[in-house]
């Protein structure tokens, strides 16, 4: 999807590795660890496109945390995992090692805290230096297979026209552990007006 | 006309319209808080109210950070902030935030206890304000802790079984299940000392975490009245239990070794294993006074059941590998571990230019006492005269029984031929002596053949042939000799 430019698009990458990075120096404190994020691609698709991305890319089944948010952007984000993988991550930020084949009640709500931290900081840090406003729902975790993901993101919902998906990998590099997620918000197209006009008006202030 | 569905939902809407939601929220197993955007209380629930112990109206128009100063983290105080002011929703979890507000709560002992919580921060969409709500997990943690710790139990179970599957050396399985102790017992070393041959005696056999000269004070505890928990938990075939060992009387000669090793309690388990045989102790050793707890001493019966199947597990391995090697009847070793001797020695005698010396020894006469007092007897004469033969070697010597009546002796290093005259006269004479079987007297000789390494042969084969030869001249002397393989030696 063309609706960018080479260079909104440049800045939109950058706006998000800034906001991984605080969520990073967020998590790196709670848990008294270093926590090392990084967006190595990132890329805005339809919600076909979204579709066919997911039964290419992701595991058959997934764990992941939704939010809904609400401003100058309007939609859903979610960060996704195998979910084999979710609890490895959980066990090595709280740095125990439990190997429980089901996630519990605890660890499901730490997942949440996750995704919370991250999808906050990327809204807010994409808010802020836009200049904008943004509000974010609070997180839910979930588990889901890669068929049933639409439906929790709510892609079908809305009119697949004017919905538009901004899916993110994330790869997460804990001391003892490294693992690759993806984020993807899924935003309202009328929206996206509002955020092409201010990413346009943050370049054209950069000139 | 209204269908029903219709009706219930009209229903449904006026209850709904007529609920006091000041009410529902106050009667909530939760707490609830609204703020504002200064992060001012502007409602909370009677459970907030009673887990914080002061009044509603002491609560409206603070803040949390005012009510209680200094102790909220910065994570939480930053997400009430974000929440309040820039409209983030926001979740703390009980795992990534071990302390949030300073709650407390009656314990069924009627203790006041922690509360664990986790909190959601959720603006409002409608208004300004943002509810607070305060779920109390205590019995999550509590669960999960438990799921935890039998986890751990079973994992490092697994990892213990696994090992003794696998053919792990004995010792690591040991000193796997001390660390198993000490990891889920914390604050504690742990060792396991086993029952010396003569039954009567302990000797530490691990103890990972111990300093080494622990190892050596405790070796050869022997039994008695008196004796120490390890000692006694042999005798009661049971858990013996020295919660404070500084006031414990039998532990009062090892008291400054007790001091160094920094132990202040014992609780002994005997390990036993099948038909009631007691194997050693395992031991837990808490560096503070201290009893065990039921789950404690669950574990010390599975940790030692676990040390029971090692140790007969080794033992059997032992065993295997003994009979492998060995004659059945007499003890002696076999054919297979000569050679492999023979091995060690020709390589040891070729890097070191030792001279060593082969004896095959045939018995004279043999055959007819087997015809005449049957296999019994024959047998027992054997078993006899093997015995009388290993009395005359040193014990860096080697007898080996590699037929009916045939044996091969090894002097494993030899000075001169007149050392070899001598252990074969010895040998002779041993063999001649008759043996007494109840009433009859049994009596054979021996011819012997004595092969030189490296003047008679310079590998097992040869010697062992040369040996040999030397065996069948001894026959043709006139039997009850020895003869060499060359003629240097001088003969009887």
């Amino acid at each position: 999807m063309d609706l960018f430019s080479p260079d909104e698009h440049d800045l939109i990458v950058e706006l998000m590795n800034l906001g991984v990075g605080r969520a990073a120096h967020a998590l790196s404190q709670l848990v008294n660890d270093e926590v090392l994020l990084s967006v190595p691609r990132l890329e805005f698709i339809s919600v076909p496109e979204a579709q066919e991305a997911f039964r290419k890319d992701l595991p058959p089944f997934l764990a992941g945390v939704l939010q809904d948010f609400e401003g100058f952007i309007s939609g859903r984000a979610a960060l996704l995992f195998p979910e084999a993988r979710s609890l490895e991550l959980v066990n090595a930020m709280i740095g125990e090692e439990l190997s429980a084949d089901e996630i519990t009640e605890l660890e499901q709500e730490t997942l949440a805290e996750l995704g919370n931290i991250l999808l906050n900081h990327c809204l807010a840090t994409l808010a802020n230096q836009l200049k904008q406003q943004v509000k974010t729902d609070i997180p839910r975790a979930f588990n889901s297979s890669v068929s049933e993901l639409p439906c929790n993101l709510n892609l079908s919902a809305n009119d697949p026209n004017n919905t538009l998906v901004m899916l993110v990998q994330i790869d997460f590099s804990l001391r003892h552990s490294a693992l690759r997620g993806y984020l993807a918000f899924v935003i309202d197209l009328q929206s996206a007006d509002s955020f092409l006009l201010a990413l346009r008006e943050y370049l054209a202030e950069l000139l | 006309m209204l269908n029903s569905s219709d009706a219930i939902a009209t229903s449904l809407d006026d209850i709904l319209d007529n609920i006091d939601c000041t009410e529902l929220l106050h009667s909530l197993d939760g707490g609830v808080l609204l703020l504002d955007r200064q992060c001012r209380i502007v409602f909370c629930n009677r459970w907030i109210a009673q887990h914080i112990g002061l009044p509603e109206k002491d609560l409206l128009g603070r803040t949390l950070a005012q009510l209680f100063p200094g102790m909220l983290t910065p994570a939480l105080q930053s997400a009430i902030e974000d929440a309040c002011l820039n409209r983030m929703g926001r979740l703390l979890s009980y795992q990534l935030h071990k302390r949030l507000l300073p709650l407390k709560q009656r314990t069924a002992k009627g203790e006041l206890g922690a509360l664990h919580q986790s909190i959601l921060l959720r603006p409002l969409t409608q208004s300004e304000l943002t509810l607070v709500q305060v779920q109390d997990i205590t019995n999550a943690v509590k669960r999960e802790q438990h799921l935890r710790a039998s986890e751990r139990v079973l994992r490092l179970e697994r990892k213990v079984l696994e090992s003794i599957a696998t053919g792990d050396n004995m010792e690591d399985v040991l000193a796997e299940i001390c660390y198993t102790i000490e990891r889920l017992i914390p604050n504690s070393n742990s060792a396991i000392l086993l029952l010396n041959e003569d039954g009567k005696s302990l000797s530490v056999r691990s103890a990972p975490s111990l300093p080494a000269q622990f190892l050596h004070r405790q070796r050869g505890l022997s039994m008695g009245p008196g004796g120490t928990t390890c000692i006694q938990s042999i005798q009661h075939r049971a858990l013996v239990v020295s919660p404070n060992l500084m006031e414990d009387e039998a532990w009062q000669p090892l008291i400054e070794e007790i001091k160094r090793t920094n132990i202040s309690a014992c609780w002994a388990q005997p390990i036993i294993a099948a038909y009631e045989e007691p194997l050693g102790v395992l031991a837990c050793y808490p560096q503070q006074p201290a009893q065990p707890n039921e789950t404690d001493k669950l574990l010390l019966q599975r940790m030692s059941n676990l040390a029971a199947i090692t140790l007969e597990r080794h033992k059997r391995i032992e065993r295997i590998r003994f009979l492998a090697m060995h004659d059945p009847l007499t003890g002696l070793p076999n054919r297979s571990l000569l050679n492999e001797l023979l091995g060690r020695n020709l390589r040891r005698a070729c890097r070191e230019g030792n001279k060593f010396a082969l004896m095959f020894i045939d018995l004279d006469g043999f055959k007819e006492i087997n015809d005449q007092h049957g296999h019994d007897a024959g047998d027992d004469l054997l078993s006899i005269l093997s015995g009388r033969m290993t009395d005359q070697l040193r014990g860096t010597d080697t007898c080996a029984r590699i037929g009916g009546d045939e044996f091969v002796v090894m002097l494993e290093t030899v000075q001169s031929v007149q050392a070899i005259e001598s252990v074969a006269q010895k040998i002779l004479t041993a063999m001649s002596t008759p043996v007494q079987r109840g009433q009859m007297q049994l009596q054979v000789s021996a011819s012997i053949g004595v092969a030189i390494y490296p003047e008679d042969g310079m590998s097992a084969d040869a010697l062992l042939t040369q040996a040999d030869d030397a065996m069948y001249k001894a026959k043709s002397a006139g039997k009850n000799c020895w003869q060499s393989a060359s003629d240097l030696g001088s003969e009887q």
